[in-house]
């Protein structure tokens, strides 16, 4: 400011103006980051150099969380290992049954002339943070490998994470399921009850929209489904926890346990088609 | 001055990295604490005035750099509601609270 301007006023008044003149340097810098798309390019150089770090800090947190977990909850984890060891032996029971429908699939669809079920085009890539609200991760692919916004994402076991939502230049923003921001269209499988998934946020989800006289049970598993055309059919989204049903409403809503464990996530798909 | 501004710019970065990278593992029932809004709070409601504005701006700057989140709508939302609380608690403070705790 010119010196002109605080000749004869108090140290007081000038120190005010000074800061009301900071301020609006300051809301306009803002005003031209934001209008010119600048915020990006700042962010993305932030992301560049913070990633290597990040990815160290991840890991150390990770290992430090399943030590203290081990440690807590070691009784839980012999019950749960008991178990996994039963659902196992089942899971070997039914890929055998598997193995031999699918040898009868193959037959028939050669028989019939139909070509293999189109697979989709993934792009490997890796998770750099979280969001500090929770529900919106960082990926390191972006704009230059071709990234757009809306790419479903999903985990090596075909569980459905969230989808694209902005893309810089070398990295991209993914809002999970359980944001609020995020509703699909999914079913029960089995069932053929079809709803809609919700997002309630800090990782939770919930099935909303299912009709009234629909026969859902604690425990059954929720997927995809086609009809709102956002995500491949079939991708595993969690199963049903609690079910609420009241005499007042249209629908009955169920709250969903996702497939995923956020502290578990590391290296993602994301599909480029399907 | 300039010392100071780059010891809360270190101090700031380094505890967004952790925020957004180390302590997303501990949490209790899916509650997070946001480490880097509530040091920036405390900070505006114990420091000097200066020291106030100087962790509001990097503070903010950091959480907007480092937020995803579509809550706020545009960059620079942390940075001007970090300066707009820090202004008015000085107010507050200066006006009706008259402790050498807060008035410094």
């Amino acid at each position: 400011m010119p010196e002109k301007f605080f000749k004869g006023r108090k140290p007081k008044h000038i120190k005010i103006y000074r800061l009301i003149a900071f301020l609006i340097l300051l809301v306009f810098l803002i005003i031209v980051l934001n209008l010119t798309g600048f915020s990006g390019k700042i962010k993305n150089l932030f992301f560049l150099i913070s990633s290597p770090l990040q990815s160290g800090l991840q890991k150390i947190g990770k290992n430090i969380s399943d030590f203290l977990f081990s440690l807590w909850h070691h009784k839980l984890i012999k019950k749960e290992l008991d178990q996994a060891y039963l659902n196992n032996l089942n899971l070997l029971y039914q890929i055998a049954n598997l193995q031999e429908l699918k040898k009868e699939n193959e037959t028939l669809r050669q028989a019939l002339g139909l070509g293999l079920e189109k697979e989709y085009q993934l792009v490997l890539v890796r998770l750099i943070s979280f969001d500090l609200n929770r529900d919106i991760i960082l990926i390191n692919k972006g704009a230059q490998d071709g990234f757009v916004e809306g790419w479903p994402v999903i985990t090596n076991e075909k569980v459905l994470i969230g989808r694209i939502s902005r893309v810089y230049d070398q990295f991209s923003e993914v809002t999970l399921i359980s944001s609020k921001a995020s509703s699909f269209d999914a079913k029960i499988i089995d069932k053929e009850i079809y709803g809609l998934v919700k997002g309630k946020e800090n990782f939770k989800i919930y099935l909303d929209l299912i009709p009234k006289d629909a026969e859902i049970s604690e425990g059954d598993q929720v997927v995809t489904a086609v009809l709102g055309g956002l995500y491949p059919a079939n991708l595993l989204v969690g199963k049903i926890k609690t079910i609420k049903k009241s005499d007042i409403e249209a629908f009955q809503q169920a709250e969903i346990e996702p497939f995923f464990d956020v502290k578990k996530l590391d290296y993602l798909l994301v599909i480029k088609s399907f | 001055m300039l010392k100071r501004i780059l010891f809360y710019f270190i101090f700031f970065y380094c505890l967004t990295l952790l925020q957004t990278s180390f302590f997303v593992y501990f949490n209790l029932h899916h509650f997070f604490l946001n480490f880097v809004l509530l040091t920036a709070l405390l900070i505006s409601c114990f420091a000097s005035f200066s020291t106030k504005l100087i962790s509001a701006i990097i503070g903010g700057f950091f959480l907007d750099i480092f937020s995803l989140n579509r809550i706020h709508l545009f960059f620079g939302f942390y940075t001007l509601s970090l300066l707009v609380f820090t202004v008015f608690i000085e107010f507050v403070f200066k006006k009706y609270i008259r402790h050498p705790l807060f008035n410094r």
